[in-house]
């Protein structure tokens, strides 16, 4: 059945990228539907060129010069003003902490179902299933909803790229928004960049004897820095006093267990992997094709780690988003 | 683990891992190993949690649990660190005498110095008193409503530490019915703490001389009546036997630990080590003696609860489980072989740690005569 | 300051999972604690009391063998009362976390007057954060969420929001709705003396029957379109190395590369 959808298109800077991404992923995810927009920004400038031409359907915009990606009341209140006169079905966030707040609080306004962090969406005849990871992610949700039902969806669009071929141009209204609440009350800091913080990073980048000196460590450093992720090292690497104590990794150092570990010149020597055999994935960079790293590892290049290392910066020169 | 914990014990239990977890992590105990000794805030989220009032009955502020159950718990802390298990089991072992010997006004008195995260130190061991207790020298002389008291003790767990002590103290010449048990505020001044002994092991536990130079204590500190001193460090330390046992269970279980995992791990011949028939006989009798070592104190823990003075099964528990640990140890270094004997590994602390719990609180041979004179005694008639 | 948290029994496997006809995991294979974010809502509790004197109630909604141990795990860390919430109005076979947050906001009235209501930023069974902003907008409050500091400034209480890249900060307008971070506190251990009194405590209870805080219209609208939910393992992938030869394949270090975007490791 033909189901009214809204994607909700917050025009800041720090929610762009992932606007993109949402895009994509509903257009993934609902493939026979007419995908419709709603954009919030400052003013209408500029927003036809990024979004004109991305396959969506219908675009609204609600335009106000106070808009702010931290007046999340506000926001809220302007969005729920307007689905409230707009006929829809479901209403899709990105998953950034902001964007999901702003939906929470419109679904509260609404008092329609949310669901939070949907990797998957699955018309039905009956109506839709949303899938989520529950359980600190060792399990998956699977929700249905009925054909009538409406909901507030934020998905998990990490990942999904942002490659969108397409030939519809959408139908941009812009639309004034109504009388608007007094803005929330607040001011915004930006996070001071953290040093090295292995046992939280997300992704960690270890070297060990391979590296073969210093110079080893600052192009792993830097792949770190381009990743988001931490820098780690063997044992080895730490006590020829190539690189500091506190990124030792394993029995007498840390027990990191990343997203993803990629371990470059490192043999695999039980000390170092007890500190880092529960990372979700790892990727071992070495020459020597029998070393016991690979029996971990989920992808491997059997080569010299600096020379793997210079290709995947260069590769990866466009930052990742983290 | 072959007990049957209910389900207050699992709650507890993961209670004081939790905590044993943040509190003692691999690094942190390292480091005070190193040291040689544990700076005192490290101990602060251990009396938040209320870990020294656990004996304590609760209509004097403490949680008011079993022997059985406080067994069970320091058994878990000390897997972690027995240095540091030993710090808040001294405790105990001062306040037992109280519990056993002295009056309501005496338990809340030392409950009240200890509950908001003061240590407390048993006295009785002097330079020439150590096995043979009764040979105490230290004085305490009689002067109206109060008792001077003199001497030197030494080998006191928490001697720098402690808030409160409960010494032994010689009141008459005759002999062992000379001597007369007392709780000794440090706030009464005039004690002063000795050197702090360089272990081999235990090395997060506090261990010093101190010295009473008259210091001045109300005749309401004695415990008990005059003359009956010994009995009551007696009857204390029968008490903290299998104390001391439930220690050596949690090093022994961490031996287990250690040595299955490490075991699993490590190749040799293109195979875990644990395939081979030499380690698993190391590994089947270390698990073994554990659990029987376990199942010792945790019956003798039952026994106590139940009113026993456990003469022998202390003394029994305490042997048993000492002597076990020493073997359970030296073969989990030998199990991680060249592994075994670096600092950089977690076994050979445990070799160090678990010599000494042969020797103190009265040593093997000790335990061995009283067993016989126990068994002496039963036959009799 | 009186506050009151907002906690839920969490159904967690404690072994392999296993799942019954309706998608639930099995009572062998699960059982119920504390939600460790709750955990942070009642540390940030007892802080603010401790500044300021006043009381920390915790409520729970759900059946006794789900809340008597969040309740009671509560009481261990030290709140002062707790209570036991269940509504014959909420449809049991359904996944009804909206209208859960509207009975929540109800029984909120019904306890009495708060300066704030704190709860945990999601559920780690079933994460979702939404209560906090439906028991705000049903009890016409503010509402603060991803809670990361909270500070008396000047006799105001000021928060801090945690973003992917940068924080919020303003002040909050009591009484308030607020969910806090995981990472706003350490949350004390209980002691066990506590442990043992929270064994022993009288629960209260509390029982909902008749919604006052939304429109009748708007409530039957919700359980209406209440949805299903079922869980399911996460299918297994097995671990298959896939190495590439660098000496003989130049594009080595490119498929790599985009094996691991398509896989979204990157």
């Amino acid at each position: 059945m033909k189901k009214s959808i809204y994607l909700v298109l917050l025009a800041d800077p720090e929610f762009e990228d992932k606007n993109l991404n949402l895009i994509h992923f509903a257009q993934i995810n609902f493939e026979n539907e007419d995908l419709n927009a709603v954009v919030v920004a400052p003013s209408d400038q500029g927003i036809e060129e990024k979004y004109g031409e991305t396959g969506l359907n219908e675009i609204d915009i609600l335009a106000y010069s106070q808009f702010s990606k931290i007046n999340l009341a506000q926001t809220a209140s302007v969005l729920s003003d307007y689905f409230v006169s707009q006929a829809h079905s479901l209403i899709l966030f990105a998953n950034d902490k902001g964007t999901t707040s702003i939906a929470t609080r419109l679904g509260a306004a609404l008092k329609e179902n949310v669901i939070t962090q949907a990797n998957q969406l699955t018309m039905t005849t009956t109506g839709l299933q949303a899938q989520k990871k529950v359980q600190a992610g060792t399990m998956l949700q699977q929700t249905v909803l009925t054909a009538a039902a409406k909901a507030v969806i934020t998905c998990d669009v990490t990942g999904i790229n942002d490659r969108i071929t397409t030939n519809t141009t959408a139908t941009i209204t812009v639309k004034t928004a109504g009388e608007l609440v007094v803005a929330d009350d607040v001011t915004y800091a930006d996070l001071p960049v953290k040093a090295n913080d292995l046992e939280n990073a997300k992704i960690v980048v270890a070297g060990g004897r391979g590296m073969q000196g210093p110079a080893g460590f600052e192009l792993l450093q830097k792949l770190a820095d381009q990743l988001h992720g931490a820098l780690g090292a063997s044992r080895v690497a730490v006590n020829n006093g190539w690189v500091d104590e506190s990124t030792m990794v394993g029995q007498t150092g840390k027990v990191v267990a990343p997203d993803l570990y990629i371990a470059v010149g490192i043999s695999g020597a039980l000390q170092h992997t007890v500190g880092m055999d529960q990372s979700k994935c790892i990727i071992a960079i070495n020459t020597d094709p029998t070393a016991p790293i690979f029996k971990l590892a989920d992808y491997g290049i059997i080569g010299d780690g600096e020379t793997v290392v210079k290709r995947l910066l260069s590769e990866l020169s466009t930052p990742v988003p983290s | 683990m072959a007990l049957q914990y209910t389900d207050e014990q699992k709650d507890f239990l993961k209670m004081v891992t939790e905590f044993a977890d943040e509190t003692l992590t691999p690094s942190v105990v390292k480091a005070c190993d190193e040291a040689g000794s544990c700076p005192e805030e490290l101990f602060k989220p251990a009396f938040d949690m209320g870990l020294h009032m656990l004996e304590i009955p609760e209509k004097f502020g403490g949680a008011g649990l079993s022997y059985e159950t406080t067994a069970m718990i320091f058994e878990k802390l000390a897997s972690y660190d027995p240095g540091y298990a030993i710090t808040l089991v001294s405790t105990f072992v001062a306040l037992r005498s109280v519990m056993i010997a002295g009056t309501d006004e005496q338990v809340q008195h030392f409950a009240d110095i200890i509950a908001p995260g003061k240590f407390a130190a048993f006295a009785l061991s002097e330079p020439d008193a150590g096995t043979d207790a009764g040979s105490v020298k230290a004085t305490a002389t009689r002067e109206g409503d109060y008792y001077i008291l003199n001497g030197d003790k030494t080998f006191i767990t928490n001697g720098s530490l402690a808030d409160v002590f409960v010494g032994i103290f010689r009141t008459t010449d005759d002999g062992n019915k000379g001597l007369s048990a007392f709780i000794v505020e440090k706030s009464r001044g005039g004690i002063t703490a000795g050197k702090h002994e360089d272990k081999m092991g235990l090395r997060l536990s506090n261990t010093t001389d101190v010295a009473f130079d008259h210091v001045k204590v109300p005749a309401a500190n004695r415990i008990g009546d005059e003359g009956h001193g010994l009995k009551v460090a007696l009857n204390s330390l029968n008490l903290s036997r299998a104390f001391v046992a439930t220690l050596a269970v949690g090093i022994m279980q961490r031996a287990l630990d250690e040595s299955v995992k490490y075991a699993r791990l490590r190749q040799q011949f293109n195979r875990p080590i644990i395939k081979f028939e030499a380690v698993q006989e190391m590994l089947a009798d270390m698990a073994t003696q554990t659990e029987a070592a376990r199942l010792m104190v945790n019956n003798t823990m039952k026994m106590m609860d139940a009113g026993s003075l456990v003469r022998k099964e202390g003394a029994m528990t305490k042997l048993f489980v000492t002597d076990a640990v020493q073997k359970a140890t030296s073969d989990a270094v030998q199990i991680f072989g060249g592994y075994g004997v670096s600092k950089d590994y977690p076994v050979e602390k445990l070799m160090r740690d678990c010599k000494v719990f042969q020797i103190f609180e009265g040593t093997n041979q000790i335990q061995r005569v009283t067993i016989a004179n126990e068994l002496n005694h039963e036959y009799r008639d | 300051m009186d506050i009151l948290v907002l906690i839920k029994g969490v159904i967690v496997p404690t072994q392999k999972p296993a799942f019954d006809e309706k998608g639930q995991l099995t009572a062998e294979t699960s059982t119920a604690i504390l939600n460790p974010y709750d955990k942070n809502a009642i540390e940030a509790a007892l802080q603010l009391v401790d500044d300021h004197n006043g009381d920390v109630t915790v409520a729970s909604y759900g059946v006794a063998t789900t809340t008597e141990p969040a309740l009671r795990a509560g009481l261990a860390l030290g709140a002062t009362k707790a209570v036991a919430i269940d509504s014959p109005l909420v449809a049991t076979d359904k996944d009804n976390d909206s209208a859960i947050g509207v009975v929540l906001a109800e029984a909120a009235r019904k306890l009495g007057q708060f300066d704030l209501i704190l709860t945990g930023s999601q559920a780690l069974d079933m994460p979702q954060g939404y209560v906090g902003a439906l028991v705000a907008n049903s009890l016409n409050l503010p509402y603060f969420d991803n809670v990361n500091a909270l500070a008396t400034v000047d006799d105001e209480l000021v928060y801090t929001t945690l973003w992917e890249k940068g924080t919020i900060t303003g002040k909050v307008q009591e009484p308030a709705v607020i969910s806090v971070t995981d990472s706003i506190n350490k949350p004390r251990l209980p002691s066990f003396k506590t442990k043992m009194m929270a064994k022993r405590a009288e629960l209260e209870q509390l029982t909902i029957d008749s919604i006052t805080v939304i429109d009748q219209s708007a409530w039957d609208d919700l359980n209406k379109q209440a949805p299903t939910s079922r869980l399911a393992p996460l299918p297994v992938q097995k671990k298959k190395s896939v190495v590439y030869q660098l000496a003989d394949d130049e594009a080595a270090v490119t498929k790599l590369i985009t094996t691991l975007k398509a896989q979204s490791i990157l």
